[in-house]
């Protein structure tokens, strides 16, 4: 039987040639716009991991200090207190030094930010913070000759960079000293009490990701700081908080007051030494 | 031959067709969507929906076909999540992260437990808790022995030693004592007679009423 022109069947070929037509069309010829490649790289300087951690040390050492001399210890003179129990609602104080980094790390957890912080020792107060394998390795390293070392975790795909904590003031050294669960009782100014952890998944990051990066660090530090005080404000004799330190009696600065001075000499430390890296310096 | 026959072959491929791409449209729009579960919901999560967990993954779903398809022709670097992104710690978190958590998650990354993840993976939530169980804890009672053999304790507040308990291999009644979470409101017990039997644990695990306290330090936040 002979069919018209009209009468032909509809081949499988044709259908599928037409389907593959129709689909090319709708993924690319009137498609919306392409979800961002992540793996390219947009032009510009690019900043090592390492040098990403040195920044983000040197921030972490200037905050440690307001917080470690102007806050804790100039406050232990006014009568506020600092414990390791300091989150308990029935304690009246505020977060030791160590305590405050720890803080800061949880903070930075619940950014979307994959940046990690912490905080160990060879010889911690709490047993369950004692460096192990590798990063105990690196420690001895850093113990022998102050210089940090940076290593790559492949099982955690994350770069990584360790500086030493050194005892700057005679608060740390006198509270690891006393402390009744302390391994190690003869702590002197300027040793080596530990090290201090960063890790990031990339190797290397642009201008715009190392500012955002610092960026959440500071509000991070910002948020740390405000849950300090928003217990201060609930002690049975809460200090003053405005514009003074605890320098100047029983106050405690404001969560502005006290970032603008951490932020003022903190941006100039990190801005010299992105210039440095911009100029390709070492 | 272009016949009777031929013609019910092709209104019965055009039905399975239509009805492969209904049933397709119905199960991207997220309705019925219970039926996916792989079993039931853990305890205390009975009440919570599906996108509370199961974010949907960036761009449409056009989008994230081309580039699927980009990436396997080659013509994009990175491959793309289509439909919803995988769980995460961060999803868990949204709800239950806490302040005063001595054994967070993140934790766990730290590089001096690379010995430890390779026994048990501590720096994620689903480790110790899959979802879709019906049960509260998806992990024994003996997990606390890949990062404490070495405590030492320099003043033991207990009865019987926390050294002696670690050489006896005591490993369940650590949480006799010791809420893993550290969220209930209890006295510690000094006496190793008053600690929590691993039975009532193991109950407490599979669903049941906490045998620590019922008074927390944070409930939960309510979903996102």
């Amino acid at each position: 039987m002979n069919l018209k022109k009209d009468d032909k069947p509809f081949s499988l070929k044709r259908h599928f040639l037409w389907a593959w037509i129709a689909l090319i069309v709708y993924l690319f010829a009137s498609a919306p716009p392409p979800l961002p490649d992540g793996a390219q790289e947009k032009p510009g300087e690019r900043i090592s991991s390492d040098r990403l951690f040195q920044l983000l040390q040197q921030e972490n050492n200037i905050i440690r200090k307001l917080w470690t001399k102007e806050i804790v210890g100039a406050g232990k003179k006014q009568g506020l207190k600092f414990s390791e129990d300091w989150r308990e609602a029935d304690v009246e104080a505020g977060p030791l030094p160590a305590l405050f980094l720890r803080e800061t790390a949880t903070e930075l957890e619940k950014s979307p930010i994959p940046l990690s912080l912490f905080l160990g020792s060879d010889a911690p107060i709490n047993q369950a913070n004692a460096f192990d394998a590798l990063q105990d390795e690196k420690f001895q390293l850093i113990k022998k000759d102050r210089i940090p070392q940076f290593f790559y975790a492949a099982d955690i795909d994350r770069y990584i960079g360790m500086f030493p904590d050194i005892a700057s003031v005679k608060p740390c050294i006198n509270c690891h000293n006393d402390h009744k669960d302390s391994p190690k009782t003869d702590w002197k100014l300027l040793d080596v009490m530990g090290a201090t952890t960063w890790l990031y998944p990339k190797e290397s990051v642009d201008m715009t990701e190392t500012l955002t990066v610092l960026s959440v660090l500071r509000e991070k530090l910002k948020t740390v700081y405000a849950s300090y005080l928003r217990k201060a404000k609930g002690f049975s004799n809460p200090p003053h908080i405005g514009d003074k330190w605890p320098r100047d009696g029983y106050f405690l600065p404001t969560t502005e007051v006290f970032m603008n001075v951490f932020e003022t000499e903190s941006s100039k430390t990190t801005l010299n030494t992105l210039f440095k890296v911009v100029h390709h310096e070492k | 031959m272009w016949g009777k026959h031929r013609k019910r072959q092709w209104i019965g491929f055009y039905c399975g067709a239509y009805l492969a791409a209904v049933l397709t449209i119905i199960g991207l729009s997220g309705l019925f969507m219970h039926f996916n579960e792989k079993g039931p919901m853990n305890a205390g999560h009975e009440n919570i929906l599906c996108d509370d967990c199961h974010q949907k993954a960036p761009g449409t779903i056009r989008q994230q076909l081309q580039a699927r398809v980009g990436y396997l022709l080659k013509a994009r670097k990175t491959d793309v999540v289509f439909g919803h992104l995988p769980v995460s710690n961060q999803d868990c978190l949204v709800c239950h992260e806490r302040p005063n958590d001595p054994h967070p998650v993140y934790r766990f990354i730290e590089p001096r437990f690379a010995e430890t993840r390779k026994k048990i993976q501590a720096q994620y939530c689903a480790t110790c808790h899959q979802e879709h169980r019906g049960e509260r804890i998806t992990n024994d009672t003996q997990f606390c022995r890949h990062c404490h053999e070495r405590l030492v304790l320099k003043n033991d507040p207990l009865d019987i030693s926390h050294a002696q308990l670690i050489e006896d291999e005591k490993w369940p009644t650590c949480l006799g004592c010791h809420d893993y979470h550290g969220n209930h409101v209890y006295q510690i017990p000094r006496e190793t007679t008053k600690m929590i039997p691993e039975l009532e644990v193991i109950r407490y695990f599979k669903g049941f009423p906490t045998p620590y306290s019922k008074d927390k330090k944070h409930e939960p936040k309510k979903r996102r």
